[in-house]
């Protein structure tokens, strides 16, 4: 059986882009009014106006160009930037001409876009990071560098060369909003939620940074650590100095906690008004909770932000609309992919709703990359090899689940995953026992969904194998009776495969 | 107005040279070219022109003020530099002020005060155009060496000049000259321009953390400082057409432009180093010189955008971190090689 996202919780933990992406997902603060120039000094623009137009050459194109880089002043150098940008013989110049015509420009900070179900994805992060070692070797001080290093190494999964670089990019700067944020999603990554938790608390900036707060609570929260801060958080929200999207995710994790706690209304209110200026991490979060708590009106389609793929991933999926739910778990891993929740939400879409089995297998093959062993991964991938026929595989991949790390969920599905391993090896007595395990635990948690997903399951494998119906006929009745109580629309297909595959027998 | 008066010292007027329009407090004054009666020198002629004080966004008296100030500050640092000797600073030759016979002119401003400096051969700027692209290395290196040690000469007498640029940078022959010393900022602390706290010249060349108003060690310190990031900038200028502040702010995504970013620069710095980074590679990958690998280290050294790194950084807060002498040695040592290589190349 095959697991998605849909009973674990969800926190506001920090997304790890790069630079150049972290710019684009607007998380830097900007000020609202340029700065005045520092007094006694004045704009280089006018003197190099004054030369570009006596002597019209490349040196005092570049001059006036430059000058309006500096200043921010780009009316004056359209023209000086044309020929530059026409100019073509010097790089140099050329690239600054065209600086100053596409003035929203991130060129400083590559970050091609990567496709991470690609056969030659690791091959490329592999390039990518063989150029990071060449950077940070030329200026070994650059935190950038060693960051972008950290990042591609988690991509790998190659945690501890990851935490090196990270924890040198951090030395390099100390006081970085940007390098805590990211150390935090690395920590919680590699299962060390609790040093997350401590890099921020004893960070001085935390209790008045609206971005870093919302990630020590969303840490705390997640790993059921002391949750510190919460008045204060409670405080910078309502703190007007600070824009919307600056406390948007903060506001969005104080809903969260709210909506565990039971205070649906406060925490309903807290989530609209993170959506009044959302990032793509609060957005995601309104979506999850929409999913949870009554009255909670996301109304994506009215929200443009960067990278909303998680969001949309999550509404497609709740509609039932699964091709659209993949392409944008594609996006989703394209843009975090190191991130297990969007593997995990592929693969299961592609799996469970698509009968896929290709497509699902690339994608669990992602996340484990960079987390090996993760229990709801290699189940996803072993239920997807069985699916296409690879029962072999699908046994080397059970054998190499991490079982420590494993939750009540995700042991529930690995155990019917190994009853379906056993059904297609021609075992309907081990397979049997192992879905009955399954679905008593599922019971156990009381989780509808589980029960209902193993027993549709292990209907439809039963009737495979030519079983009587008489000996699957109590999982038959409960499941026609759990069927009427379950909303989820991959739930439901299954049942419907599981009632066509009876009819047919 | 004064073309063709004769002045004291044996100077007479040739040449009216056109000024900035727009030209504020930095250039109080109208450029002419002079000439000893005997024909045997020429020279190039400031004089302080009071009117420009009309156009000063600022009040008359204060205008007149700053007017006044900067014409005396500057006449008084040129001569100095003159009697000192500083072989690559252009040395005043004379100053003094002329009358003015001429019915139309109040007779508060019939009196013009001037100040007459050693003319030049050329600006650098027209030679670095013709060579964009294919750098001249051995004329290169020794007008840098001519900037640096210019500077160097200045510190030892305790003149930081703050605005070396490539227009303030003149060739005479091979010999790299400064000129410019209204910004100049003094040791003791004084100098024409607020802005001096941080930094006083034009921003174009200025380093990044004067524009993020950041600071650091005393005054002194980060006025050396200053001076040697524009060395190293005006080296970049050779190699690229572009001082390196420019090239940085092209690689820099405006969230992180100092119009926009609060005054933190410890933590822009990250992203400052890192579009820097990149513009070392562009420069690196546009040498063709065997001497690459020097240039750029020392394009490093100079500029590094944190000036806690810039120059001889393991001298850390010793007054050798930002001292000239190195600078100018390596300058030197370039300037030598390329020489000797452009020696056999022709003898081939």
């Amino acid at each position: 059986m095959t697991a998605g996202l849909e009973s674990g919780s969800r926190h506001l933990i920090p997304r790890w882009r790069s630079v150049r992406r972290t710019v684009e997902a607007g998380e830097f603060q900007q000020l609202d009014d340029r700065r005045p120039f520092p007094a006694g000094l004045e704009s280089g623009v006018p003197d190099a106006h004054r030369r570009w137009v006596e002597v019209q050459d490349q040196v005092s194109a570049a001059e006036l160009v430059g000058a309006a880089l500096v200043a921010d002043e780009m009316e004056q150098a359209k023209e000086a930037a044309s020929l530059l940008k026409e100019s073509g013989e010097n790089p140099l110049l050329r690239g600054l001409g065209e600086r100053a015509i596409d003035s929203g420009s991130t060129a400083g900070f590559v970050d091609p876009p990567l496709r991470t179900v690609d056969q030659a994805f690791e091959q490329h992060i592999a390039s990518l990071l063989h150029q990071d070692r060449i950077d940070a070797v030329r200026d070994p001080r650059n935190p950038i560098a060693w960051a972008a290093m950290a990042r591609r190494y988690t991509i790998l999964g190659h945690l501890e060369q990851a935490e090196r670089c990270l924890l040198i990019a951090l030395s390099l700067a100390p006081t970085s909003r940007y390098m805590h944020r990211i150390a935090t999603r690395f920590f919680v990554h590699a299962n060390q939620p609790d040093r997350a938790h401590q890099l921020l608390f004893r960070f001085e900036r935390t209790q008045s940074d609206p971005w870093l707060l919302a990630a020590l609570l969303a840490v705390a929260n997640s790993a059921e650590l002391p949750v510190h801060g919460v008045r204060q958080a409670r405080r910078l929200v309502e703190e007007e100095s600070f824009r919307h999207r600056e406390r948007s995710e903060l506001a969005s994790e104080l809903g969260t906690m709210d909506f565990s706690s039971g205070h649906e209304r406060r925490a309903r209110r807290l989530f609209e008004w993170s959506l009044q200026e959302p990032t793509d991490n609060s957005l995601a979060q309104a979506e999850w909770a929409s999913q949870r708590l009554l009255q909670l009106d996301v109304g994506l389609e009215g929200i443009e932000v960067p990278f909303a793929a998680e969001a949309h991933a999550l509404a497609t999926s709740q509609n039932g609309e699964w091709e659209d739910s993949l392409r944008h778990s594609e996006q989703w891993l394209d843009d975090q992919p190191f991130d297990v929740r969007a593997s995990v939400h592929g693969s299961y879409v592609s799996a469970v709703a698509l009968e896929r089995w290709d497509e699902s297998i690339a994608l669990s093959r992602v996340g484990l990359r960079s987390r090996p062993g993760h229990p709801l991964l290699c189940n996803n991938l072993a239920f997807a090899l069985i699916g296409r026929g690879s029962l072999d595989e699908a046994e080397q991949v059970l054998g190499g689940v991490d079982w420590a790390t494993a939750t009540n969920t995700d042991r529930t599905a690995l155990i019917a995953t190994q009853g379906l391993l056993a059904f297609r090896r021609g075992d309907p007595n081990r397979g049997l026992a192992l879905y009955e395990e399954s679905i008593s635990r599922a019971r156990r948690s009381r989780s509808d969904r589980q029960e209902a997903m193993a027993e549709a399951n292990l209907i439809r494998e039963a009737i495979r194998l030519h079983l009587s119906k008489e000996r699957v006929a109590p999982e038959v009745a409960n499941l026609r009776a759990l069927a009427k109580g379950i909303q989820d629309k991959a739930v439901l297909l299954v049942v419907a495969r599981a009632e066509d595959t009876l009819a047919q027998d | 107005m004064l073309e063709g008066l004769e002045l004291e010292g044996g100077w007479r007027v040739t040449q009216l040279l056109e000024r900035a329009p727009g030209a504020t407090g930095s250039h109080f004054s109208t450029p002419y070219i002079v000439e000893r009666q005997d024909g045997s020198e020429r020279g190039f002629l400031k004089a302080l022109d009071f009117t420009v004080a009309l156009d000063m966004p600022m009040p008359i008296a204060d205008a007149l003020q700053l007017l006044t100030k900067a014409y005396v500050f500057e006449r008084n640092l040129v001569l100095k530099c003159a009697a000192a000797g500083m072989s690559n600073v252009i040395k005043g030759v004379d100053a003094g002020q002329i009358r003015i016979e001429h019915t139309d002119v109040n007779p508060l401003l019939a009196e013009v005060p001037y100040i007459i400096l050693e003319e030049a051969d050329s600006d650098i700027r027209a030679h670095a155009n013709a060579h964009l692209g294919t750098l001249d290395e051995a004329w290169t290196y020794r007008i840098c060496h001519g900037a640096a040690n210019g500077v160097r000469q200045l510190h030892q007498a305790d003149v930081a000049h703050q605005d070396l640029k490539p227009s303030n940078v003149m060739a005479k022959g091979s010999t790299g000259m400064i000129g410019d010393l209204g910004r100049a900022w003094l040791k003791d602390g004084s100098g024409v321009f607020d802005g001096g706290e941080f930094f006083a010249g034009d921003i174009t060349y200025a380093p990044p953390e004067c524009l993020y108003r950041a600071a650091f060690g005393d005054h002194w310190d980060r006025m050396l400082c200053n001076d040697m990031y524009q060395v190293g900038s005006l080296l970049v200028f050779f190699c690229t057409g572009s001082g390196m502040t420019a090239l940085i702010h092209r690689r820099l995504p405006p969230v992180f432009h100092w119009t926009h970013w609060p005054n933190d620069y410890e933590n822009v710095l990250p992203y400052v180093r890192n579009a820097f980074d990149r513009v070392i590679d562009e420069i690196e990958s546009g040498l063709t010189t065997e001497r690459a690998r020097d240039v750029i280290s020392l394009i490093r050294r100079l500029c590094d955008p944190d000036p806690q790194r810039r120059g001889w950084h393991r001298y850390q807060r010793t007054l050798q971190q930002y001292s000239m002498e190195r600078c100018v040695s390596a300058f030197d040592r370039l300037a030598r090689l390329a020489e000797i290589d452009f020696r056999r190349s022709t003898l081939r």
